[in-house]
């Protein structure tokens, strides 16, 4: 098969750890950063349904609600970029030799995704801080806010890609020679919706812990904004539901039945992972949405989707290679010391918080 | 090597990662001597209760978080994306070698960026104490980065006993680490020195103006004592031959070491002078006469740093196009188009179409036809034989890795270039 003499092999130094310690690693980190690549994009789509909801019925609170998310976006932005430095960094390990190649053939569309977030994030600061004439304008700066969304879909489309054609090594060839579309890949336009919408249903979540949590704002916007967050949720993980069946229909035969029986793991997952969303649409239905509850199952789906991410990945990439039989030359000093310093800098980034949340309190009564 | 090329007609893969990195040096550095300047400044306005000045402060810390978190954070990304689609061999080493050390760097990083964001926007707020350790969390992060990366950085330029026993502490630890972490620091403090005349320019209090220009002056004059001293060092620290090549051995590489300290020199006296004696004149053009100055004299030392190690990515082990020095006597009986299939994707099966993907395979990451690194002045009214005669030689020049490859690759080559530069068929 052409294909594999195309796949570049895997490079001579051997890799610092066996393979499966990157594997989980890349697992772990990569399941912080879609959290805050949710509450980003997800955030960002909410922001300008909740402006249009204010501008269409006249109801001030859902600006304040787009407002607020303006304001915790600029945080979510920089989260984002920081924890997905991370599964980056793993996946270049493991997985280096599709990556690479798969980024080469995106070329500049790959680069771009990098000034796309630098400008997506001074917009987003413009919309938050409102310097200049902005805030007397008519918008309140709402256009920055559209440009900033178009910019993420577009990085969320870029980064789907470069998965998406980083698992086809066969299509590479078509696609190096102009002969093929990188988006022309059977998987790509499900995934990707299934990506936003996902990002979407999460934040409409986050709205409804957010509200309860927030003591400053009146009962009013406390109820909008929960089922503002409710109606998002419900309405979005129920249009999953054809989604995600078009999206495992669209994987080959092999792959899809990885989650239905063909892998454990991915089975499980599988399952689990759609018996929380059914019963996240069932409680919200019933009228029984208990925030905890929700927030429980929230996480759950998303931790059960990323080890679902995994199996197929892993599917499709051991067409080609087996990435355990990598040559290992363990560095076993130094990863003792990343590990602990990870350790100290979460515990004291916890304890700061804590001390920040302690001294804040009092003025706020 | 063994990866598609990236090519574009109009920007060479050196130029955008030296456009990309030169920005994202000048921001990580300031972003790590304006985190101590930030935080001893505030500090030393609680101590004599000076709200204005801590106010003054207060506007310094927000160029970190507008400039450093954002620009300085994804330039950063942007170098690795780069550098990746230029050079994914090299690339894909680095980050195999030092894996659990960029992962701990990586750590740093969610340090500072947190860190960065709980201060700034809990200015007045908390309590002075619990802001000034937030404070110092911040340039602990900021400042690890460095200590970690310079660590990878001179790695490839003297990578010393890791290419017989490949361990990470002996890649790490290598003779020209410490002097790029003393250097580096330096010009982290100079650099801070000069952003914060940008918001003295700006600041109206005299008295204000005054108190932290001399401070602004101390982190300038202990930078300068650091880098000069850190980067003298650093150049004992090489090798006896790329000494020689910083000092006249190499026109273009001396020229770049040479200005970059006298453009250092000349920062240090105007901005000492501004800082220390008249600090009331520092206006806005000073400020960006200083700006621009460090930008010139900090760029010409990282081209002279990246060039001192052609024609390596990594001395010794791997070349710049990628092709590892133990692989080279098996590519030179097997041809270097045995070892990937994808320079020759899309090319017609002739002479001239071999010589393309030959060139594509070894030359293109350095260097273009016309252009970049143009071989056009090199080979121009050279005929077909005297090019594939100059191809044995090309590691003559102490900068070129050797020709890499069959006797009738070289010759395709050799007609490819001939009929791009000077038309022949």
């Amino acid at each position: 098969m052409e294909s594999i003499n195309l796949i570049p092999s895997f490079l001579p130094i051997g890799i610092s750890s066996p393979p499966a310690l990157f594997v989980f690693f890349l697992t772990f980190t990569f399941f912080l950063h879609i959290i805050f690549v949710n509450l980003t994009l997800g955030g960002s789509l909410l922001l300008l349904t909740s402006k249009y909801i204010s501008k269409v019925y006249g109801d001030n609170n859902y600006n304040m609600i787009a407002e607020e998310l303006g304001y915790l976006n600029t945080f979510n932005i920089s989260l984002t970029v920081t924890t997905g430095v991370a599964p980056l960094l793993f996946i270049q390990t493991i997985y280096g030799n599709f990556f690479y190649t798969s980024s080469v053939l995106l070329s500049f569309k790959w680069l771009f995704v990098l000034a796309a977030v630098i400008f997506a994030y001074y917009f987003y600061y413009l919309y938050k801080m409102k310097p200049l004439y902005i805030r007397y304008s008519g918008g309140k700066g709402i256009i920055f806010i559209v440009f900033a969304a178009l910019l993420f879909l577009y990085v969320a489309f870029m980064l789907v890609s470069n998965t998406v054609l980083s698992t086809h090594p066969e299509a590479w060839k078509e696609v190096y020679l102009n002969k093929r579309a990188f988006f022309d890949l059977p998987t790509l336009l499900p995934r990707y919706i299934h990506f936003v919408f996902a990002a979407t249903a999460f934040a409409g979540l986050f709205l409804m812990v957010y509200s309860r949590m927030k003591k400053s704002f009146s009962k009013e916007l406390k109820e909008k904004m929960y089922s503002f967050g409710k109606k998002s949720f419900f309405i979005v993980t129920l249009a999953q539901i054809p989604v995600g069946i078009w999206l495992l229909l669209s994987h080959e035969k092999e792959i899809m039945m990885l989650l239905m029986g063909g892998s454990l793991l991915g089975t499980i997952s599988f399952i689990i992972a759609l018996v929380a969303a059914i019963s996240a649409l069932v409680v919200i239905m019933l009228k029984k949405d208990n925030i905890y509850l929700l927030t429980g199952i929230g996480v759950a789906i998303i931790i059960f989707m990323v080890l679902i991410r995994r199996v197929i990945e892993n599917g499709y990439f051991s067409k080609y290679v087996n990435i355990y039989n990598m040559e290992t030359n363990p560095q076993w000093g130094i990863f003792a010391i990343f590990l602990l310093l990870l350790l100290a800098v979460l515990g004291i980034i916890g304890f700061t918080l804590f001390k920040i949340n302690r001294e804040l309190k009092p003025k706020n009564k | 090597m063994e990866f598609p090329f990236w090519i574009h007609p109009d920007i060479a893969g050196g130029q955008l990662i030296a456009s990309i990195a030169i920005l994202h040096v000048f921001i990580s550095h300031f972003a790590v001597g304006m985190g101590l300047y930030v935080v001893m400044a505030e500090q030393k306005a609680v101590k004599n209760e000076d709200w204005e000045l801590l106010n003054f402060v207060k506007t310094n810390s927000s160029l970190i978080l507008f400039i450093s978190a954002i620009l300085g954070a994804l330039t950063g990304v942007g170098i690795w994306f780069s550098i990746a689609l230029v050079s994914p061999a090299g690339t894909g080493s680095l980050i195999s070698i030092f894996v659990w050390g960029w992962a701990s760097e990586w750590v740093f990083f969610v340090l500072e960026i947190s860190a960065l964001l709980m201060y700034y926007y809990t200015w007045d707020k908390i309590s002075q104490r619990t802001h000034i350790f937030i404070g110092w969390l911040y340039f602990i992060g900021a400042f690890f980065s460095l200590v970690i990366i310079a660590g990878i950085i001179a790695f490839q330029l003297t990578p010393g006993t890791w290419n017989t026993d490949r361990t990470f502490w002996s890649g790490f630890f290598n003779a020209s680490y410490l002097p790029q972490v003393v250097g580096r620091f330096g010009i982290s403090l100079i650099l801070a020195a000069v952003y914060s005349t940008l918001v003295l320019s700006f600041t109206k209090n005299e008295r204000v103006k005054k108190t932290a220009g001399h401070f602004s002056g101390i982190f300038a004059a202990v930078g300068f004592i650091l880098t000069f001293g850190g980067f003298y060092w650093w150049e004992l620290s090489l090798p006896q031959n790329i000494q020689g090549l910083l000092s006249g051995g190499n026109v273009i590489l001396t020229n770049f070491f040479r200005y970059a300290s006298f453009t250092a020199l000349g920062l240090a006296i105007v901005s000492l002078f501004f800082t220390f004696v008249i600090p009331k004149k520092i206006n806005i053009v000073v400020a960006v006469i200083l700006m621009v100055t460090g930008l010139y004299s900090f760029g010409y030392y990282e081209f002279a740093r990246e060039r001192a190690r052609k024609p390596y990515i990594i001395m010794n082990y791997m070349y710049a196009n990628g092709i590892l020095t133990s692989e080279v006597s098996k590519l030179n009986k097997d041809g270097i188009l045995s070892k990937t299939g994808w320079t020759e994707l899309g090319k017609p099966d002739t002479k001239i179409g071999k010589g393309r993907a030959v060139f594509e395979a070894e030359c293109v990451s350095c260097h273009k036809i016309k252009g970049y690194n143009a071989l056009t002045p090199k080979m121009q009214g050279m005929g077909e034989q005297d090019i594939a005669f100059f191809l044995t030689m090309l590691d003559s020049n102490p900068l070129m890795p050797p020709f890499v490859g069959t006797e009738t690759e070289r010759k395709a080559l050799a007609a490819y270039l001939n009929k791009e530069i000077n038309g022949g068929s």
